[in-house]
């Protein structure tokens, strides 16, 4: 069976802190197979749909880690960042950056961000891109409540919350997180564990109640000088 | 037959004539108006997601049929807060340009517009604007959608005509409806009416004319 996973930070399947395993590196342990990635940390639904659309065809089942709306991507030539999932980081890649073309893409972006982007606009291309991912064997997973539309569930940034809310972690603040997929090892493992159970039985249970609190440290979870 | 119209200054009528100009003949959606009963929604200068936002909102088992003048991707929606007020933008990189010069007050919104189409419009904007063209098909597949290129055409056709410069138009108001001439919009008319059962159309721009009447009668100070 080939399964292919589509998304951003929640599905990086490179990003691996103090070598620790991602929730798909248990779901292979678990299908005693490879699993392919497409996802990447910052990017915005239309990477996902772009990913989608060019290599679905190959794969069995879909896993789509569907990221919040109004992310911007990047086509220009001078840059090799593609992904702004912010403000925070247009901002910094303007005032740092050593590229003058780099400097002017992103501060251009910043200040889009800021004085143009049009939230309704976002949720309305978000959406209009969702209903063109269709597949025989697909689960879609928000990240965010307007990930999905008229979605009331339980999110991965729920889940990602627990270990903040447990040790009272600034949300609004943030850091570098030391989480593979923003979540501790347990609750990679469980998420896993409920994706293996979808893949099987085509039944997905995603309810936070079903997720730990952390078991490791604060400074395990998240470094409170870097920023991301 | 009762007919709503969206889309940009191809389909808005009314932009530049309310009480002025009234030696400028009719429109092409004048002569619609002859046969058919027609709620006009189009606005000059919007993008097409404007138009998508009008298109979403109206009941669309009201009409009998819907026209869609499909506007060129390289356009943006803003909504501007100002001293507590909101109001909606559309702009494209020329729109801009000459506001920056008459508006000197909104520079910053003006400059990330500009920077925007300079530095970051891109191929999913693209995609986006071919989303919504599908979600407008889909949401009526009896929909006649006239795109902007097949509309160029007409409007090249007449300022190629007078052989200046393209930002000289700049100078000048565009006193033909719809920017096209009389003649023009009389001829587009008549391709629509004939159109109304179809769900694209064919534009020849050799059917249509040249300017007849002084350059003067179509572009004012």
């Amino acid at each position: 069976m080939k399964i292919a996973i589509y998304g951003d930070s929640y599905a990086d399947y490179r990003y691996q802190p103090r070598n620790n395993k991602t929730w798909m590196h248990y779901l292979e342990d678990r299908l005693n197979t490879r699993v392919t990635s497409f996802a990447a940390s910052g990017s915005g639904l239309y990477f996902s749909v772009k990913k989608y659309l060019e290599t679905h065809g190959e794969f069995d089942k879909i896993i789509f880690i569907v990221t919040f709306p109004g992310r911007l991507y990047v086509s220009q030539t001078g840059t090799h960042l593609i992904h702004i999932p912010g403000i925070s980081l247009a901002n910094l890649v303007a005032e740092t950056s050593d590229n003058l073309n780099e400097k002017k893409i992103f501060s251009a972006a910043a200040d889009y961000l800021l004085y143009v982007q049009n939230y309704e606009e976002e949720l309305f291309k978000h959406y209009c891109m969702l209903d063109r991912i269709n597949h025989n064997s697909i689960l879609k997973i928000p990240v965010s409540l307007d990930s999905l539309e008229n979605y009331n569930g339980t999110t991965l940034t729920d889940i990602s919350h627990i270990d903040y809310d447990y040790y009272q972690i600034d949300k609004a603040n943030p850091k570098k997180d030391l989480r593979c997929c923003h979540m501790n090892q347990q609750n990679n493992k469980i998420f896993a564990d409920k994706i293996y159970d979808w893949i099987q039985t085509g039944n997905f249970d995603f309810k936070v109640e079903d997720f730990k609190d952390p078991t490791e440290s604060k400074d395990e979870i998240i470094d409170l000088v870097l920023y991301i | 037959m009762k007919i709503a119209i969206f889309g940009d200054s191809f389909g808005d009528d009314k932009i530049n004539w309310k009480d002025q100009w009234e030696d400028v003949g009719p429109s092409w959606v004048d002569y619609l108006r002859q046969y058919h009963i027609i709620d006009n929604f189009s606005f000059g200068g919007s993008c097409l997601y404007y138009s998508k936002k009008k298109f979403d909102a109206v009941n669309l088992d009201l009409y009998d049929k819907i026209i869609f003048l499909v506007t060129q991707s390289m356009r943006r929606y803003q909504v501007v807060k100002e001293d507590s007020q909101e109001s909606e933008k559309n702009w494209n990189l020329n729109t801009v340009i000459s506001r920056m010069h008459q508006y000197p007050r909104n520079q910053r919104y003006l400059q990330t517009i500009h920077d925007f189409f300079v530095y970051m419009y891109n191929e999913s904007d693209e995609y986006f604007h071919q989303l919504i063209i599908e979600d407008i098909i889909r949401k009526r597949n009896d929909t006649l959608m006239i795109y902007y290129q097949d509309l160029l055409k007409i409007q090249r056709l007449e300022t190629n005509y007078w052989q200046r410069k393209g930002l000289d138009y700049l100078k000048f108001r565009d006193a033909r409806k719809c920017h096209m001439n009389e003649e023009n919009n009389l001829i587009f008319g008549k391709l629509v009416q004939n159109s109304l059962s179809e769900t694209t159309i064919k534009i020849d721009e050799n059917v249509f004319v040249t300017p007849k009447k002084e350059f003067s009668h179509y572009f004012r100070p």
